[in-house]
């Protein structure tokens, strides 16, 4: 149901609050209700305002600023699923192993793996998505990416506002959490446009879940409270580091007999084929993940030479397509948020978002991109010219926004635990992709949503309960 | 020795010497049954010595061959008066 009114008697009704309402939200809310009954505050409105995407803006330094992470930062109901491609795609096991000099996830894959088939049944993808990378040929992988017309939230709202148990109201904003005792969160401070910021209490059964995107999850836990002092929910310091992208390239134009190319599991859907190295050129070479994918053709004139050389030797067909590197951004505590004095009409304290490539992760793509090329190139696939000064020049991100809230086994380490609960807090639990420790080369959002589905599934059984 | 005659020598002296170190035409290693090399740093699992870079393209030393030569036997792009190199 759709409330007009958010005040103190309205949210005592509720077992658990889930604040934001995209793909990190709504498999939580899910699976919660009916048993428990769910508020869920979108801070926007059914779409995109003026008004709202005001308090995205940010100053951002870096290799990806200019607006990069405000534009990907979606105030409104659905989130960024209004503009997500609809690549989907899962993390592989080695994604979360820490054996590239990267954190270890503190679980393990066979726990995520698990929850990637309620996560494809969410996104309305066929369970084969979910497989792993398959060996292809001497030191490749084929990983396709599914690709189709991407769930769009917004467009279910009448139904997903019906769901029973659920309560949504809309155009609040969570400015920042209040604790009198730092062990379980007693109140919100939320603003609307049209009135003052107020406190709302919570009881410590009461489950909150800050499932506002990568940067706004860290923008609540970093804001400082008015007697000065640590943030509610940064004890760790943490929040707001490690801020990852997944670096997007066209890193080659390749030659190719797509013919010769295998084809993607049955059932699998519309795929976009995409080669990766194995485990041993990548640990052998101190690789980040990378996944290239085969995309569109391409028009280079200057390339026609190479063209007709190639398309007599491979035989027909071959086209002269993109290879698009999608990869893996290494964590680091330099690439980070930091809160500004200045303050949003809402009374949340501005972010200022820092973001550089380091030099493996460039190396990454073209050393990728090169052993991939000689594989091909060997077996009479296909032929690639590197771009080096594309990766090493015009290497953008691609809208996802990781890392800030990550998940550790230690408050020392890390600001949420393998449960996405905020260490040291009874009631305070993370949802999306802010809680990845590392990014790998997957396209974030089936992993968004299957960590959702597993902590929705895990809240059930606690949420409006005496701990 | 006047001007035209020391540039005379070292350009001699230039010649000597790259062809002393450059590797005789065909000096690359078979691609079949040769011993693959002791990869150096960040080199694992390359073939860099079996494949080249033409004009950015990751080929065969063959393909360069041959591209090489069809290249040079197309006519040459007109990019200007003849000699007007500033």
């Amino acid at each position: 149901m759709l409330l007009h009114q958010l005040d103190e008697a309205v949210i005592a009704r509720y077992d658990a609050i889930v604040v934001g309402s995209s793909f990190a939200a709504w498999p939580v809310v899910q699976a919660l209700a009916p048993a428990r009954r769910v508020l869920v505050i979108e801070g926007g409105d059914r779409t995109e305002h003026e008004m709202f995407r005001e308090l995205t803006l940010n100053d951002e330094y870096g290799h990806l600023a200019d607006g990069h992470w405000s534009s990907h930062w979606i105030r409104a109901f659905g989130g960024t699923s209004s503009r997500w491609s609809g690549v989907v795609t899962p993390l592989d096991a080695r994604d979360l192993d820490g054996s590239s000099g990267a954190p270890a996830w503190p679980l393990a894959f066979d726990d995520l793996a698990a929850w990637y088939r309620c996560a494809l049944e969410f996104l309305e993808r066929p369970a084969a998505v979910g497989q792993p990378a398959q060996r292809w040929r001497d030191g490749l992988l084929f990983k396709p990416l599914s690709h189709a017309a991407p769930r769009r939230l917004a467009t279910a709202f009448d139904r997903l506002v019906a769901t029973p148990g659920v309560d949504l109201v809309l155009r609040e904003t969570v400015v920042r959490l209040t604790s009198a005792t730092r062990r379980a969160i007693d109140g919100l401070v939320v603003t609307a446009p049209t009135q003052q910021p107020r406190w709302l209490p919570l009881r410590s059964t009461q489950v909150l879940v800050l499932a506002c995107g990568g940067l706004g999850n860290a923008q609540i836990l970093m804001q400082p409270p008015p007697q000065g002092g640590v943030a509610i929910g940064n004890e760790s310091g943490l929040a707001g580091r490690y801020l990852m992208e997944h670096p997007h390239v066209v890193s080659a134009h390749v030659v190719v007999n797509r013919a010769r190319l295998p084809p993607p599991p049955d059932g699998f859907g519309n795929a976009l084929p995409a080669l990766m190295v194995d485990d041993e050129l990548r640990y052998a070479n101190d690789l980040l993940g990378c996944s290239l994918a085969i995309e569109g053709p391409v028009d280079a004139p200057d390339a026609a030479a190479e063209v007709a050389y190639f398309r007599e030797r491979f035989g027909q067909p071959v086209d002269l397509v993109a290879m698009l590197s999608r990869s893996e951004q290494e964590p680091s505590a330099a690439n980070a948020l930091e809160i500004l004095p200045e303050r949003a009409w809402s009374g949340a304290h501005r972010l200022r978002a820092r973001c550089s490539f380091s030099s493996r992760d460039l190396r990454t793509i073209e050393l990728t991109t090169r052993l991939v090329g000689e594989r091909l190139l060997m077996a009479g696939i296909g032929a690639v010219r590197l771009r080096n000064t594309a990766i090493y020049r015009e290497t953008m991100g691609g809208g996802h926004t990781m890392g800030t809230t990550r998940m550790g086994s230690s408050r020392g380490t890390s600001v949420c635990d393998a449960d996405q609960r905020v260490h040291g807090y009874a009631n305070l639990f993370l949802s999306g992709s802010s809680v990845f420790p590392t990014g790998g080369a997957a396209n974030p959002t089936l992993t968004i949503v299957a960590l959702a589905c597993r902590l929705g599934v895990h809240l059930r059984a606690t949420a409006g309960r005496q701990p | 020795m006047t001007r035209r005659s020391f540039v005379g020598t070292v350009a001699a002296a230039a010649a000597a010497w790259t062809s002393a170190w450059r590797p005789a035409r065909g000096a690359m290693p078979p691609v079949s049954g040769a011993p693959e090399p002791a990869p150096g740093p960040g080199e694992a699992g390359l073939t860099a010595w079996r494949v080249v870079d033409y004009r950015g393209w990751i080929v065969r030393p063959e393909d360069r061959e041959r591209l090489r030569a069809d290249a040079a036997a197309r006519p040459a792009r007109q990019v200007g008066a003849a000699g007007a190199l500033q």
